[in-house]
């Protein structure tokens, strides 16, 4: 059985001074992913927005 | 059979629509393990006797780089296919991977960086494997400006082709870099002839966490490649009956 490496949220966020590093990398981690997703996305829908508009 | 399956395939009418059928099955299938593997690594993995809690980047960097060399070996696959059999939509892939590449590289030289502060005491040294990166990140830039540096886009399909391949001998120079040179970033923990240096309680949500990244990026470059199709192939009917 695997347990929860942190004793409470507050040392989860602190990670022994460690945290910092690790959120910072999470959320830039996140923001590409999220970012790369949306681009396309928006850059697809409108190209179908514009097509439909000349025809 | 296969040459018919190929050519059916590299059709970019058909390739668009196979990609619109399988790219929510890859996208939430990748999304969900990602999730899976990142709560397992950051909240349930042991803590590093060396290096502490910030080992855990390890679980969003190796994923990124993996990343980041794996789509320039599909360019230059790819270049290779536009070059040899004049495939058009190798072309589209070549072009649209770029992009892509070069954020996940970023994202690989970034938390590397990060990663680099409690653990080296700095951000940044002009070792072999982080310069090798940086190159790789400059040589998607690089396919990216070119690309856009034309007006004729089959000329510019051409260059680029030819400058990924050359650009390629830098993969093998970033895999081995750590064992050729003797240098500050750590050797691979994960080879395929022997047995990993990392603890399994660590490992298995790294291999979730590497192969779930791919697949979410996959999907991405999957939605790329069909949007590089309909700005080619707009003048085409099946795209404006879309």
């Amino acid at each position: 059985m695997m347990n929860v490496q942190f004793e409470s949220l507050r040392s989860l966020f602190y990670m022994n001074g460690h945290g910092i590093y690790v959120w910072v990398v999470l959320i830039i981690f996140l923001m590409v992913i999220i970012g790369l997703f949306l681009f396309y996305k928006i850059k697809i829908n409108n190209f179908k927005k514009e097509n439909n508009e000349i025809n | 059979m296969f040459k018919k399956f190929f050519h059916q395939f590299a059709s970019p009418k058909t390739f668009y629509f196979v990609s619109q059928k399988i790219f929510p099955y890859l996208f939430w299938l990748s999304i969900t393990s990602l999730i899976i593997g990142l709560i397992w690594g950051i909240l349930y993995a042991p803590v590093d006797k060396v290096q502490g809690n910030s080992y855990r980047i390890i679980y969003m960097h190796v994923p990124a780089s993996f990343a980041a060399q794996s789509l320039y070996m599909m360019i230059a696959v790819a270049s290779f296919i536009f070059l040899i059999w004049k495939v058009k939509l190798a072309a589209y892939v070549v072009k649209s991977v770029s992009l892509i590449g070069a954020s996940v590289t970023f994202l690989a030289l970034i938390s590397g960086s990060i990663w680099g502060i409690p653990t080296w005491g700095t951000w940044w040294q002009w070792d072999a494997r982080i310069t090798s990166t940086l190159i790789l990140f400059i040589m998607y830039l690089g396919l990216i400006s070119l690309h856009n540096s034309f007006n004729n886009l089959d000329k510019a399909d051409k260059f680029i082709s030819v400058l990924a391949l050359v650009g390629f001998i830098n993969i093998p120079i970033i895999k081995m870099s750590v064992n050729w040179w003797s240098t500050l970033h750590q050797p691979a923990s994960i080879t395929l002839s022997s047995k990993p240096s990392i603890d399994l309680a660590m490992l298995y949500p790294l291999m979730i966490c590497i192969f779930s990244f791919l697949g979410l990026i996959i999907a991405i470059v999957l939605r790329a490649i069909q949007y590089e199709i309909l700005l080619r192939e707009k003048n085409k009917k099946w795209i404006q009956s879309i």
